[in-house]
């Protein structure tokens, strides 16, 4: 083909480790971009799922689960944990002006799994009522969960069919839902039954102090939507006066918190791409400049061919157009694999929720990525090249450095 | 030709650090998850074993690469050492399963870092092949 015999390609091949070299500073360049932006927008996206699946206005809980740290743990991390109240709650926070949708949910923490010594969270919800798991559910699983069922986050190993057991009591895979980049990923969903029945084994091992709790008589939290026409301030100050030994919580309240460390994060990672991207732009500029230096009476000795400066200058732009695609192209797709792959470490050791960009997401940030890296590369030779097609040609070949 | 040959040489340099790196960073860097309190492994414990055979065997070839001159041996190793490297990959999680949830150290961190290695591995070894074929012709 035509394009692989022209000069700026021919450049590029003759010359392997200069041009190995190049592709290499704009593939890091690359990389840096878009590897930042993947994880500012995938802690992003993590949060937007977070307070999707929460889903709620308020969630009323034990007050002595408020006084315990456990709470945002459990909530917001997902750290496998467990309290209970009395089923009437629910009856006396119905009664409150201004309660829409109510929904109780169960947790029970799991000893540890059939395969690892790890703890799992079990969340119990009751279909009939729930507006937070079911809509996000439906997605992957239709059916009604059936007793002795269970639904795993897309973090847990195990898939339709699977057996697992929890407390002496095996239980069913019916699916394994769609990621969300959150805690939810890492728990088991059952129905009300299910729940009780695996709080009641829990009990019977005595492996946690229930203490004198009933299980058919109990609930972990109660989830409300607040009706139109009231502020969910209103409505958490009327429970929180009226309700007894119970606390409200508003639920965006609690996501503030992420909100606030990913700001920070997101901050931190914004300044260290602008500085990286500096440094690269810069490393580039003076390797064009020490590249067109050496490149001095090759172009010279083109100009005595007759190549016109405007033929110069176009050479030089398109071997770093070419090299520039080429390197941000595999920064790009190294950034996107190791984002990508290592993204549940991410998620733990920032301690925060992080869900990449769909398909249509991650293109544009992929797109927008190369094509900042390929200019930054351009701009980076222009003055180069702009120095090269204003050689004087005599000088150069006489030997004179000019 | 001088720069072809100089290339070949730096990937067979590379594709011996990256087995190396393979075998020793699963044995040291990204293990599998920890032995429990009891002193017993979960099943990712003997995926890594796996893989670290692998790596070794991928190891030894990319040695006889670096070292043999004749383009058609050289070839020879590279090919032998694709389905190897493919190997490594699969093991933990594909051959042998890993733990049960994705934050534990073994998906999070030994599957993904094996993956990314081994997927390097790969690349070089086709720009390997395609670079001896060159110099063959």
């Amino acid at each position: 083909m035509p394009i692989f015999k022209s000069i700026p390609v021919q450049n590029c091949v003759r010359r392997p480790v200069r041009t190995a070299a190049l592709i290499l500073l704009s593939a890091f360049l690359s990389f840096s971009v878009l590897a930042g932006s993947l994880v500012i927008s995938g802690l992003r996206n993590g949060l937007n799922s977070l307070e999707t699946r929460l889903g709620a206005d308020i969630m009323v809980v034990p007050y002595e689960a408020t006084t315990k740290a456990a709470l945002s743990g459990l909530i917001l991390q997902g750290n496998p944990g467990y309290f209970y109240m009395n089923k009437s709650v629910v009856d006396r926070l119905s009664s409150v002006s201004g309660v829409g949708q109510i929904s109780e949910q169960f947790f029970l923490a799991s000893s540890t799994a059939s395969c690892c010594s790890y703890k799992v969270q079990i969340i119990g919800f009751d279909p009939e009522t729930d507006f937070t798991i079911s809509p996000w559910v439906q997605r992957t699983y239709e059916d009604e969960l059936g007793d002795m069922q269970v639904l795993v986050g897309s973090s847990i190993n195990a898939f339709k069919g699977d057996e697992l057991t929890f407390y002496g009591s095996t239980v069913q895979v019916a699916a394994r839902l769609d990621n969300t980049g959150t805690y939810l990923d890492t728990a088991v969903y059952a129905n009300e039954d299910t729940i009780k029945t695996l709080i009641s084994a829990a009990k019977e091992k005595k492996i946690f102090n229930f203490g004198d709790v009933d299980p058919q008589q109990i609930v972990s939290c109660v989830l409300i939507n607040v009706d139109d026409g009231y502020s969910v301030e209103e409505v958490l100050n009327d429970i929180n006066l009226h309700v007894k030994g119970v606390q409200a919580v508003q639920t965006q309240s609690m996501i503030s918190d992420v909100a606030g460390k990913l700001s920070g994060v997101s901050d931190m990672t914004g300044s260290l791409i602008v500085v990286v991207w500096l440094l690269v732009i810069m490393i580039m500029s003076v390797a064009f400049f020490l590249i067109s230096n050496e490149r001095k009476k090759e172009f010279a000795v083109l100009r005595m061919v007759g190549a016109s400066r405007k033929k110069l200058l176009s050479i030089l732009m398109k071997e770093t157009v070419l090299v520039s695609a080429l390197g941000s192209a595999a920064g790009a797709a190294l950034a996107i694999v190791l984002v990508s792959a290592f993204s549940n470490l991410i998620e733990s050791m920032l301690d925060l929720p992080f869900l990449i960009p769909e398909i249509g997401g991650l293109g544009l940030i992929t797109v927008c990525s190369i094509a900042v890296s390929v200019a930054a590369g351009t701009l980076s030779a222009s003055l180069s090249a702009y120095r090269i097609s204003r050689i004087d040609t005599a000088v150069v070949l006489r030997g004179d450095n000019g | 030709m001088k720069s072809n040959y100089f290339a070949s040489k730096l990937l067979s340099i590379l594709l011996l650090a990256l087995s190396a790196f393979l075998t020793l960073g699963t044995q040291f860097v990204f293990h599998a998850c920890d032995a429990g309190a009891d002193g017993s492994h979960m099943v990712c414990h003997w995926a890594q074993q796996g893989t670290i055979g692998a790596a070794g065997v991928l190891v030894l070839l990319h040695i006889f690469h670096l070292l043999t001159r004749d383009a058609r041996s050289r070839a020879a190793f590279l090919i032998a050492g694709l389905p190897v490297t493919v190997l490594a990959m699969i093991l933990p999680g594909g051959l042998i399963p890993l733990c049960m949830m994705a934050d534990m150290r073994c998906q999070a961190v030994m599957r993904p870092a094996v993956l990314t290695v081994g997927g390097l591995i790969l690349v070089l070894t086709v720009i390997a092949l395609v670079l001896n074929f060159k110099r063959e012709r």
